[in-house]
């Protein structure tokens, strides 16, 4: 494979893992100094250890269903949707790697909502998956 | 900093989003789509787009923005990182195949605040598909503070 494909792979290995509920997958595809930073809430997770201290208490893990996984070289994006509990959020998780690794994620949590009337006359339904 | 083609374009039509129409119109291709995952809607064409955010109830959100981190790619086989104070946008990333996501945040006129995700797929020199996502600031939980550090963002007061 090469570098782009092997990058890409890491992606989908992180989003299979995580939905299997097998946190050792991010000590495989992160750098022991990668970070995720989430700006919605404003934290940032650095580092291998306190990765493992946030992921192995999580309440729960995310059901991932993957919408799209697109990127090139370093750069790689996934569109999927985590559902916590059966509560789905359509997230974004932008993804720069390093030497074969993730080094930072910056990910995204949107909550579904009800499309308005108000604005139905100039939409269509998206199809699914979206 | 040197900018690609697609990147140019991207900066400009955010520099025009949401609300300056015309120019919008000018960056778009004739068969723009612009998709809401989270409420599953679509909307066809631009017209579509203009009458949607001419009518949209209190008015439309303005963006409040401070830097651009980029990949700036001049072939897929390159790419560097440049990191640029800037105006518009809080993230630009861009990849070969002509789809770009940027990362900004918007101000609605009663006051809610969102950040803005949205993956802009770029063909022939015009923005021809845009999925946009609408993610609501949330307080850290605790649970998990003792691992976390705090980032500034540039939406504190």
């Amino acid at each position: 494979m090469t570098n782009e494909t092997l990058n890409r792979d890491m992606v989908m290995q992180l989003l299979n893992g995580i939905d299997a509920g097998d946190i050792s997958v991010l000590d495989r595809v992160f750098h022991d100094d990668g970070e995720m930073v989430w700006p919605a809430s404003k934290e940032l997770v650095r580092g291998a250890v306190n990765r493992r201290g946030v992921y192995s208490h999580m309440p729960v893990l995310p059901k991932v269903e993957k919408r799209r996984v697109f990127g090139s070289g370093d750069l790689w994006v996934a569109e999927a949707t985590l559902s916590y509990s059966g509560k789905p959020y359509a997230a974004v998780l932008i993804f720069e790697f390093r030497d074969g690794k993730i080094a930072r994620e910056t990910g995204y949590w949107a909550e579904p909502f009800d499309a308005p009337a108000w604005r139905e006359e100039w939409v269509e339904p998206l199809p699914m998956p979206a | 900093m040197i900018m690609d083609p697609s990147t140019a374009l991207v900066r400009d039509y955010m520099a025009a989003w949401p609300g300056d129409f015309d120019r919008l119109s000018q960056l778009r291709s004739e068969t723009f789509l612009e998709d809401w995952p989270q409420s599953g809607e679509r909307i066809r064409g631009d017209a579509n787009y203009r009458a949607i955010h001419t009518n949209y109830p209190g008015g439309m959100p303005s963006h409040q923005t401070e830097r651009i981190t980029g990949a700036e790619r001049a072939s897929p086989a390159g790419g560097a990182w440049a990191l640029s104070p800037s105006f518009t946008l809080v993230h630009l990333s861009g990849g070969a195949e002509g789809t770009y996501t940027v990362e900004g945040l918007l101000d609605y006129p009663d006051g809610r605040r969102f950040h803005l995700v949205a993956v802009l797929t770029i063909a022939d020199g015009r923005v021809a598909a845009q999925r946009t996502y609408f993610a609501e600031p949330f307080a850290a939980p605790e649970w998990r503070s003792q691992w976390v550090e705090r980032v500034e963002g540039n939406d504190d007061e």
